[in-house]
């Protein structure tokens, strides 16, 4: 697909896509778009992958929320910890092979925001916020409780 | 299993999120019964305060010696200034060249709590979920660069280059994802106008009739 169709539809029909592998430039702009879908960049997580060795036990990965270091509301207990609770899902899929463990955090993560424990950058007016501290208790139980 | 997690926490908001993804990571050990190792580094705006440099010797170490590696985030007002010769980011691209990280990921799906802080219409949002598998090293960020004076005023120019191999590494990763997801997988270029977008599409379209052709990509 050409880039410019690719900048369309990922507005018009963003559900048809499933995984899109391009360049690094072109990589640049789509992902910065494609992330603003999802409304609030808290809730991103993110990989980048180092060459195959051929290790069966791991391979090399950086893995990193796309949201930056939010200095204005450090040590505040208003972050939100999704995303990076997220990326660390992601070392467990792509770096260390441990997909149940993955899908069953990322699971965890999904049923916290379906109970309302979220912070501030995403609480609905009349909402509560949770504090970065509850939000990933919430997770840990909810991880608990799956495998129980 | 044992596992070495190198634990890049950085600045601002990064210690406080890291702190919970390594509380949960601990659960997922004990649950799943192996041992996660976890190691701190130095990286970012602490690091030039601490060391000199954003990325010291000795966390590009752990990193290396490490199964895989969690970054938080890095930089703030403190060490905001362009002119700077030592950056926070600095440590980011070093660790990713040090490393080698070719390959970005970034996947995308919507809660249903969330549908409403979208700018599109809820609608048109129902069962996104979505990856982008970037490419992270080549191309027109990383090729040779040029700007010069001429009769007619200034010039410049950046050169776009892939090698056969770094497009075959890529579309393994993505291809690779793909089969693990739905099995669907979009090239996205520009093959109309640009020479190294069509050498994308020749290289994959071999690669995956030899590597992925029984996965109906």
């Amino acid at each position: 697909m050409l880039v410019d169709a690719c900048a369309m539809h990922l507005l018009r029909r963003p559900a048809d896509f499933d995984v899109i592998v391009t360049e690094n430039m072109f990589g640049d702009i789509l992902t910065d778009e494609a992330s603003m879908l999802a409304g609030s960049m808290g809730m991103l997580p993110s990989a980048s992958l180092g060459p195959e060795t051929g290790n069966p036990k791991s391979r090399s990965g950086l893995y990193e929320p796309i949201h930056g270091s939010a200095p204005d509301i450090a040590g505040q207990g208003k972050a939100n910890p999704l995303a990076m609770i997220l990326s660390m899902a992601m070392m467990l899929r792509h770096s260390l092979f441990l997909e149940d463990a993955a899908r069953a955090v990322e699971v965890a993560v999904e049923a916290t925001l379906t109970d309302g424990i979220i912070t501030g950058d995403i609480v609905r007016p009349g909402q509560t916020p949770a504090t970065t501290r509850q939000v990933g208790e919430a997770v840990l139980t909810r991880l608990v409780n799956q495998t129980a | 299993m044992e596992y070495h997690i190198a634990v890049l926490a950085g600045d601002g908001i990064g210690p406080e999120v890291m702190a919970e993804a390594i509380n949960v990571l601990a659960k997922v050990g004990q649950l799943w019964h192996h041992d996660f190792i976890t190691e701190e580094g130095l990286i970012g705006g602490r690091a030039i305060d601490e060391t000199g440099t954003a990325l010291p010797g000795a966390t590009l170490d752990l990193c290396r010696k490490s199964d895989a590696v969690l970054l938080g985030a890095v930089g703030g007002p403190k060490w905001d200034d362009p002119n700077a010769t030592v950056r926070p980011e600095q440590g980011l691209l070093g660790v990713r060249k040090g490393l080698e990280l070719f390959a970005n990921i970034r996947p995308v799906t919507i809660h249903p709590m969330l549908l409403e802080s979208s700018p599109l219409r809820a609608e048109r949002l129902q069962g996104v979920d979505l990856l982008v598998v970037r490419e992270l090293t080549g191309g027109i960020y990383f090729g040779e660069k040029r700007r010069e004076r001429s009769d007619q005023g200034e010039w410049a120019s950046d050169l776009c280059c892939y090698t056969q191999h770094e497009i075959e590494r890529i579309v393994r990763v993505a291809a690779n994802i793909a089969r693990q997801r739905r099995g669907k997988l979009t090239m996205v270029d520009k093959a109309n106008i640009l020479e190294t977008s069509r050498l994308w599409r020749g290289v994959s379209a071999r690669l995956m009739a030899e590597e992925f052709a029984d996965n109906c990509l």
